[in-house]
């Protein structure tokens, strides 16, 4: 499916469950995100959503059941493990650059704002590798910097304005120039049935809801 | 035929009371390859930067002067026309690349250039075959070696096809086998009709294959082509490479014992099953070819990289002692500068050195001599981030020994440095060893070092082994 089209059928109900109070609904999205899951995902990731999941759920529940509400409890941890479940089926089958690229190609998006995602999607990886390098290089001079060090925070914003401003020339320097025409190599589109599939998921969950 | 001419360029970054350079006329020409040779911090990355179009975009500057190709002003251009006409190889590939993998990065650039889809293959496989790296097409620029990740970034260079050619100190990383190659493959671009203009500090291998040697003037702050007997002289000064002697014989009480030691990266072997000894108090040089594992070895010596096998620091494991208390005897001068620094100002970045040393080796009178002889001094209140990367490094260089680790890790501490501060590092790293450290240094810059080095470790077959000469 169409990468932007199946982010948007994801945020429809996700909000959707966020205002409704349907255990049903939450089960049957949970049910079917699962078995989408066992289907496209690794089984590591699978059992990894279900347990990191497991902590917060418990902890509701049990925090609504104090207050005498266990049923209250029931929904918060069923609508808790759609969202999670949910979002495992967007990001198991979906890729950041075939977003970028949908939204670059379908839903005329300025390249630079598509390519400026990705570009900071991919520095991720080098900042948490800055702060680690910048606590070591603080430790060989006998400064030991905590998360709530200031220094900590200068350094890595330091870090991530430098970055930035470097990825701009070096993209800049590999002819990306803003505002001016590019070819594509992968052609992303929507067909017909991408509509399909995302009206159908809609109507079905009002169903759920209604009855 | 083409020419690309600079008529008295001046630059000045925005709150410095002098420009950086003024008054620059210079002129390339198709079929030539010139390169700008002068001490760091001297404004030849600037220079550069100037003509690539990218200052005084990407910083607060001002310029003066005109930059005309074939006798069209480039300032004229739209931004697109002035990338396809000059191209840029920067000197950290890294900063270069937006994607995640080589053929991501190619396919990018490609789109950018507006080519059909259906040439874009043939292109990509052309150009990486002109720096023979078609077998890295699929990978990611993670996995790479600096070499191999210089090598791509050519070959992008190559793809775009512009008809001027700029490289940032291209060969910074690279070992003197690919740096030959890869200046040989300068060439071959020279020849294709490109204009080829490069800067770099250290003039190995770039004999009797350039057409023009550009120097820095200091009097009149301006970039000269340098006459035949300057460059004569120039060249000279470079080729007394006889090998330097020295013993494989290694004796003394080792500080790091290595016993069956294996290293990888992703997939690579790197070091297998390594028996070595490294001696107190002495220098030891470690060279070899791009991705042959040095970056690696000393990540894993200050306990950033897996690794099998046993690693003794003063006969205890290193998986035994704490990070923290190991750190206090151990330290790295990281290749890249920046991230060394705690402070803001030079000033303070010295003062937390003194305060906070492990080993108190050098007074007041020695740091503020060593201060001096570094040029340092001058510069002690201006904020890090704004100095040169030669100042930079510099800085680093002295705030690190003044620390005191019992074993210091050197990752390519010359680069940028020129010659004469070089024989300032040399003396101060003898001090420092004098006082008991033990120094592992990386380089491909031997020169002038002569004074320094005790042993050489090579790097042969994912073994290391002493060499008799450097």
């Amino acid at each position: 499916m169409n990468p932007v089209l199946k982010l948007l059928m994801m945020l429809v109900i996700a909000l959707e469950i966020s205002f409704t109070t349907s255990v049903r609904l939450n089960l049957v999205i949970f049910i079917v995100s699962l078995i989408y899951l066992i289907f496209f995902a690794s089984f590591k990731r699978i059992i990894y959503l279900l347990f990191v999941t497991l902590i917060p759920a418990i902890g509701i529940y049990f925090a609504q059941k104090i207050n005498g509400n266990y049923q209250y409890g029931i929904l918060l941890v069923t609508r808790l493990y759609a969202f999670v479940t949910l979002g495992g089926t967007y990001t198991c089958r979906t890729s950041i650059e075939d977003l970028a690229g949908s939204l670059e190609q379908n839903f005329r998006v300025p390249s630079k704002f598509a390519y400026g995602v990705m570009g900071a999607f991919n520095l991720i990886e080098t900042i948490k590798q800055e702060i680690i390098d910048i606590k070591l290089a603080a430790k060989m001079r006998n400064v030991h910097l905590s998360y709530v060090s200031p220094t900590l925070y200068f350094k890595s914003i330091l870090a991530a304005m430098n970055w930035s401003t470097l990825l701009a020339q070096g993209m800049n320097s590999h002819l990306f120039v803003e505002g001016s025409s590019r070819t594509h190599f992968k052609k992303i589109t929507i067909k017909t049935t991408d509509y399909l599939i995302l009206i159908v998921v809609l109507i079905a969950i009002q169903i759920i809801l209604i009855f | 035929m083409n020419n690309l001419s600079i008529n008295n360029l001046t630059y000045q970054y925005t709150g410095t009371s002098k420009p950086t350079f003024k008054r620059v006329s210079l002129d390339f020409e198709s079929n030539q390859m010139s390169l700008i040779y002068s001490p760091s911090g001297s404004g030849k990355s600037t220079l550069l930067k100037t003509i690539a179009g990218f200052y005084p975009q990407y910083n607060d500057g001002t310029i003066n002067g005109v930059i005309n190709f074939n006798n069209q002003n480039i300032s004229e251009f739209s931004e697109w026309q002035l990338r396809q006409t000059i191209s840029m190889m920067f000197q950290d590939p890294m900063q270069q690349f937006c994607m995640t993998t080589v053929e991501d990065e190619f396919i990018f650039t490609l789109e950018n250039l507006q080519i059909q889809p259906d040439k874009m293959n043939q292109i990509i496989e052309d150009a990486l075959s002109f720096t023979h790296t078609n077998d890295l097409r699929k990978r990611d620029f993670k996995a790479l070696s600096g070499g191999e990740k210089q090598k791509v970034a050519l070959s992008i260079i190559v793809a775009i096809n512009a008809p001027v050619i700029l490289l940032d100190e291209p060969f910074a990383n690279v070992d003197i086998k690919s740096r030959l190659e890869l200046i040989s493959l300068l060439s071959q671009l020279k020849e294709s009709g490109k204009i080829v203009i490069g800067i770099d500090h250290d003039l190995m291998g770039y004999e009797n294959q350039i057409d023009q040697l550009i120097g820095f003037d200091e009097d009149d702050t301006t970039f000269k082509p340098l006459d035949d007997a300057a460059v004569f002289k120039l060249f000279n000064q470079f080729n007394d490479s006889t090998n330097r002697p020295l013993t494989s014989e290694v004796v003394g009480e080792p500080i790091i014992n290595c016993s069956d030691l294996s290293i990888a990266n992703y997939d690579m072997n790197l070091i297998n099953h390594l028996d070595l000894d490294l001696i107190r108090a002495k220098t030891t040089l470690i060279t070899g070819p791009n991705g042959c594992g040095k970056s690696s070895l000393f990540k894993t010596f200050i306990k950033q990289h897996d690794f099998d096998g046993e690693i003794n620091f003063n006969r205890k494991s290193i998986r035994k002692i704490r990070l923290n208390k190991y750190l206090q005897n151990v330290g790295m001068i990281f290749q890249e500068s920046t991230k060394q620094f705690i402070k803001i100002t030079v000033e303070d970045e010295l003062e937390l050195s003194k305060k906070n040393a492990f080993n108190n080796w050098f007074n007041d009178k020695q740091i503020t001599e060593f201060t001096h002889r570094l040029g340092l001094d001058e510069l002690s209140d201006r904020v890090i981030y704004s100095l040169s990367d030669g100042q930079k490094k510099r800085l680093q260089i002295l705030s690190m020994v003044m620390m005191g680790h019992s074993l210091l890790l050197l990752d390519e501490p010359f680069n940028g440095i020129n010659i004469e501060y070089i024989a300032v590092v040399v003396d101060l790293l003898n001090q420092a060893k004098q006082n008991g450290q033990t120094q592992l240094l990386i380089s491909h810059q031997t020169h002038g070092l002569e004074n320094l080095i005790d042993y050489h470790l090579a790097f042969d077959n994912h073994k290391l082994s002493y060499q008799e000469a450097f």
